[in-house]
């Protein structure tokens, strides 16, 4: 080893100590004093730096135990057999295709009649005409439950991505509960509401203006995303997501290669709103109702829905003693 | 301007300011408490009519100041190592404000970590989970291992400079520049 790479190495010893506060004072000044003299010094104790945050990063969201969990399942398969590595994504998409199973034989009836009767019918589908049946779909009293995969949250997300599930029904009604259950979100058409696994539940009626309110009240680290920004809460809606793409969006009809579906995309005519640059959706060509929809920002931020069922549920799930009983009620925007 | 919100800039920045809070708190509950604060001041000023010239400045300036509050404010318990020393303080402060790498390096690094992690074998894996994840201390991690504590802060040390190393051969810096 040389030198320079000895130097270095006693630097990155006094770096990982210092984050493990482990180090003498003896030890911190000499840190302090590499990282006062020497550029390179402070190049490196940056790259550990942000290094430390990222892991603290992975670790709160849960990435650390998921890849772990995937390389126990490759070190020890369960029947003895070679060990076959699936990816998340394939996982997901496996249950994905059990969930749409289902619907896959409707989609393939759908098809065939439209095949039948192509060329026979003259057609006289468009952007607008798909976005109104879509409309009126998403404002029709039947739930529907939505997987809505987030990626591109921060620098840090890189290919993973956050899953929720959304429950909307038409009347503005939605329910809002990420994968590991941290907490769940709503609103009854009414008010908004939020309740974490314990303490009280947290309503209000205006949810864009409460949002730093509601933040102080709860640091939740995954919920920040979603309540920081004006849009998101409007986008948790169907119906709000398609009067948006109404009231901003120039459309556009897209080739499908699925005749069961209709693809619009909606490109934002004011370069400088704040609202996401592009949004695709997938409606059934029979019923209108959306089945994706993917929506970007002009930074790295995507939003994917994906229906996944539409189950008969209860007014009651709309509201939060449902879903958090015999809780403390507080209402945020009678403290204001 | 970047006419990014400003609270997607500032999610942006996450690991950095992180890091920076760790570095000078080692104590991952209150640097997330730190960022939560500075986020609502984030929050707040975005509905002013103020603009804000260089956002990466001035939201490190917040944290800075959140962070030195909370270090003040926090009672000095027997969960909290030994608080660093003023020196030291300044010196990663300096360092942290000065910083000022490009956002593209900061994506092109994350995804060179998530590889490098995925490189690392079972075992090595757990101890960075336990650690990172379940916030477990050293000796926590040392029951579970069979081994001593002192032990383990090794390996997890050996396994970091592994980490970085990994992640600055795979960002094209392998030489040191010391």
């Amino acid at each position: 080893m040389t030198d320079k790479a000895k130097n270095q190495d006693a630097l990155e010893d006094l770096i990982v100590g210092h984050f493990d506060g482990g180090l003498t004072e003896e030890q911190e000044k000499e840190l302090a004093d590499a990282l006062a003299a020497s550029p390179p010094a402070k190049q490196i104790f940056l790259s550990y730096m942000r290094m430390e945050g990222r892991l603290h990063s992975l670790g709160r969201d849960g990435f650390l135990r998921e890849s772990a969990a995937k390389l126990q399942k490759i070190v020890s398969p369960p029947d003895g057999t070679s060990p076959v590595v699936q990816s998340d994504n394939q996982r997901s998409h496996s249950a994905r295709s059990r969930t749409w199973a289902a619907s896959t034989s409707l989609a393939v009836s759908a098809a065939m009649t439209l095949l039948l009767i192509w060329g026979m019918w003259p057609s006289s589908v468009n952007a607008s005409s798909v976005l109104r049946r879509a409309q009126q779909a998403a404002a029709e009293l039947v739930d529907r439950t939505y997987r809505l995969t987030l990626s591109g949250l921060d620098a840090e997300s890189g290919p993973a991505a956050r899953e929720l599930m959304i429950f909307v029904r038409g009347g503005g009604c939605f329910v809002v509960r990420p994968v590991d259950g941290s907490y769940v979100m709503g609103s009854d058409g009414t008010d908004y509401w939020l309740a974490q696994q314990s303490g009280p539940v947290w309503v209000t009626g205006d949810f864009r203006t409460i949002a730093p309110e509601l933040q102080r009240k709860i640091p939740n680290r995954r919920l920040l995303g979603l309540a920081a920004s004006p849009n998101e809460p409007l986008l948790m809606q169907m119906s709000s997501l398609l009067s948006l793409i109404a009231s901003s969006y120039d459309i556009e009809l897209v080739e499908s290669v699925d005749l069961a579906e209709h693809h619009v995309r909606a490109t934002l005519r004011s370069k400088k709103n704040n609202s996401p640059q592009v949004i695709d959706f997938w409606a059934d060509a029979d019923s209108g109702v959306v089945l994706r929809a993917e929506i970007a920002w002009q930074s790295t931020i995507k939003k994917r829905f994906e229906l996944v069922e539409s189950p008969t549920l209860s007014d009651r799930w709309y509201h939060y003693s449902k879903h958090a009983p015999n809780r403390q009620v507080e209402r945020l925007d009678a403290a204001k | 301007m970047d006419e990014t919100p400003h609270i997607q800039q500032y999610l942006q920045l996450r690991s950095e300011f992180m890091g920076y809070l760790y570095a000078i708190t080692r104590d991952v509950e209150l640097s997330e408490d730190v960022y939560q604060n500075a986020a609502v001041v984030v929050i707040e000023q975005s509905e002013k009519p103020e603009a804000i010239r260089d956002f990466r400045a001035w939201a490190k300036e917040v944290i800075r100041r959140q962070a030195l509050h909370a270090l003040r404010a926090r009672d000095v318990s027997s969960r909290h190592t030994r608080v660093i020393s003023p020196e030291l303080l300044d010196a990663v402060s300096d360092t942290f404000l000065q910083h000022d790498a490009e956002a593209s390096v900061d994506r092109e690094e994350a995804m060179a970590l998530r590889q490098c992690l995925d490189e690392l074998p079972l075992e090595k894996r757990e101890l960075v989970s336990m650690r990172y994840e379940g916030g477990a201390a050293f000796g926590e991690i040392s029951e579970h291992t069979g081994s001593t504590p002192a032990a383990v802060q090794r390996t997890l040390s050996r396994i970091r400079k592994t980490l970085h190393g990994c992640v600055q051969r795979r960002m094209g810096l392998a030489e040191g520049s010391l």
